[in-house]
């Protein structure tokens, strides 16, 4: 079997005295789709964001692709990584947010153009080629030229993603991409999103959406106060979870 | 009431008032831009995660926000000297003195716009990469500055009333000007309400601008 892409060895977290990730590890694989599902609270965000060190973990490893994620070994301390490389890192790991983020100056096709020129240094003919390409492919060509504020939720959710593409990551998060979207407009979103699971793409992604993880899941993670009680296949973890928490989360979700 | 108003002294006078405004203009200049400056870094060092910039901007930023700006010049002029054995002319003294008192106000002013800008737009500047340098000047700074500009003229306009505190230390600025051509004139009536009109007239435009700006920044959004 291929090295993981993305290896989480017994990482805690703390908030002052609220410890929010207890011990936690887990393997993501290349072309894998790993969604996390949990009670909120249970520390899924706060896991996602340690990945990329959005959120600096307090014990632990994280690696990507090998490389420790966020710190750099010195002798023997380990101390943060304040250099290029974190942020080289992050551009591996495209992230997209529950709340979009799109930065409201910049125009559609400013925002996906912005990481190609200013962090991977690409001129900007070639990065608006292939942004215009990227907008095309998440459906959203006609409006490169349109602000953010007059997108709907679920257009804003998609020129995200394709900002996120941009920088063509080896691995994608997905923080709850359609949590904050109505009803109607989460489907677009999920069509982009089991596209890219289509083209092998890595996707790490923390939802409510059961049905998604169900059809473009390889494994789903349960975690609950911080900790990972379960992972399985999706057909197995849904259809007969083992643990009595899983049990009740997923009964309560699918109930609703 | 029996006053008997009478503005030709102003208008026979007009050369004065066009000096003091014109030093007033210089003083103003030279305090906005090390106000600016000052301002800049005293709010990036606030919000910096050293513990030690944040210690000492704030420090600097409370001493200056709780003591008075007449008590700052005075001092400036007359006790830096004596502490330092460096004497700055009167003009100068005022300048850097209202620059440093400013300074604290604008360090605010610019420290509440970056913190009024949603912590997320900041994540996902650095998830694609950025360094917190480059996601400041491109991605917070561009939207904070929407935020800033109301206050930030505020305390500008505030700038400009407070050089008349240069007529303590006799600069010859407008309010000095205006309090000699009373001794001569015995108008102080007409030479106060003028002296009012011409800081408003300075005044006013920067008020309006920061007004167009906001309809204009509400308009597109």
């Amino acid at each position: 079997m291929a090295e993981p892409i993305i290896k989480v060895r017994n990482v805690g977290k703390a908030f002052g005295a609220l410890r929010v990730l207890k011990n936690v590890s887990l393997d993501v694989y290349p072309g894998e789709v790993v969604c996390i599902i949990g009670p909120s609270g249970s520390g899924k965000t706060t896991l996602l964001r340690c990945l990329n060190f959005l959120e600096e973990y307090d014990e632990g490893d994280i690696f990507f692709e090998g490389k420790l994620v966020g710190y750099l070994i010195k002798g023997n301390r380990r101390v943060k990584d304040t250099g290029n490389s974190l942020g080289q890192l992050r551009a591996q790991l495209g992230m997209v947010f529950q709340r979009f983020y799109l930065w409201p100056h910049k125009t559609t096709i400013e925002n996906v153009i912005e990481g190609p020129i200013i962090v991977a240094g690409r001129d900007r003919v070639s990065a608006l080629e292939c942004g215009f390409d990227l907008l095309e492919k998440v459906g959203l060509r006609d409006k490169a030229e349109v602000y953010p504020s007059k997108l709907s939720g679920g257009q804003m959710q998609r020129a995200a993603i394709a900002r996120a593409l941009a920088m063509k990551p080896k691995a994608m998060l997905f923080d709850e991409p359609t949590s904050a979207l109505d009803p109607e407009l989460v489907g677009e979103v999920l069509e982009v999103m089991k596209a890219l699971a289509r083209e092998g793409m890595t996707m790490v992604v923390v939802t409510h959406e059961i049905a998604f993880a169900r059809e473009v899941a390889d494994r789903i993670v349960m975690m609950d106060c911080g900790e990972i009680i379960e992972v399985g296949a999706p057909t197995s973890l849904l259809r007969s979870p083992s643990h009595e928490r899983t049990r009740t989360f997923i009964s309560k979700v699918l109930s609703s | 009431m029996g006053y008997n108003w009478d503005f030709s002294v102003v208008w026979e006078y007009k050369i004065t008032f066009l000096m003091g405004a014109i030093v007033t203009a210089k003083l103003t200049a030279l305090a906005f831009v090390i106000a600016l400056i000052i301002g800049l870094g005293l709010a990036f060092s606030r919000i910096s995660d050293s513990r030690v910039l944040r210690g000492c901007a704030t420090f600097y930023v409370e001493a200056f926000r709780s003591t008075p700006a007449l008590v700052q010049l005075v001092w400036i002029y007359y006790a830096l000297p004596i502490v330092t054995g460096v004497q700055l002319d009167n003009f100068t003294s005022v300048g850097i003195g209202l620059g440093l008192h400013t300074s604290a106000y604008y360090c605010e002013v610019i420290r509440a716009g970056i913190l009024a800008v949603d912590r997320g737009q900041m994540d996902a500047a650095k998830a694609i990469g950025m360094r917190r340098g480059q996601a400041m000047r491109r991605i917070i700074l561009p939207q904070a500055v929407r935020f800033m500009v109301p206050p930030f003229m505020n305390e500008t306009a505030n700038l400009i009333k407070l050089t008349t505190l240069g007529s303590v230390l006799a600069v010859y600025e407008l309010l000095h000007a205006s309090n000699n051509l009373i001794t001569n004139t015995y108008r102080p009536l007409e030479v106060y309400t003028t002296v009012a009109v011409v800081f408003a007239i300075i005044i006013y435009p920067l008020i309006w601008a920061s007004n167009r700006l906001e309809r204009y920044w509400a308009l597109r959004s």
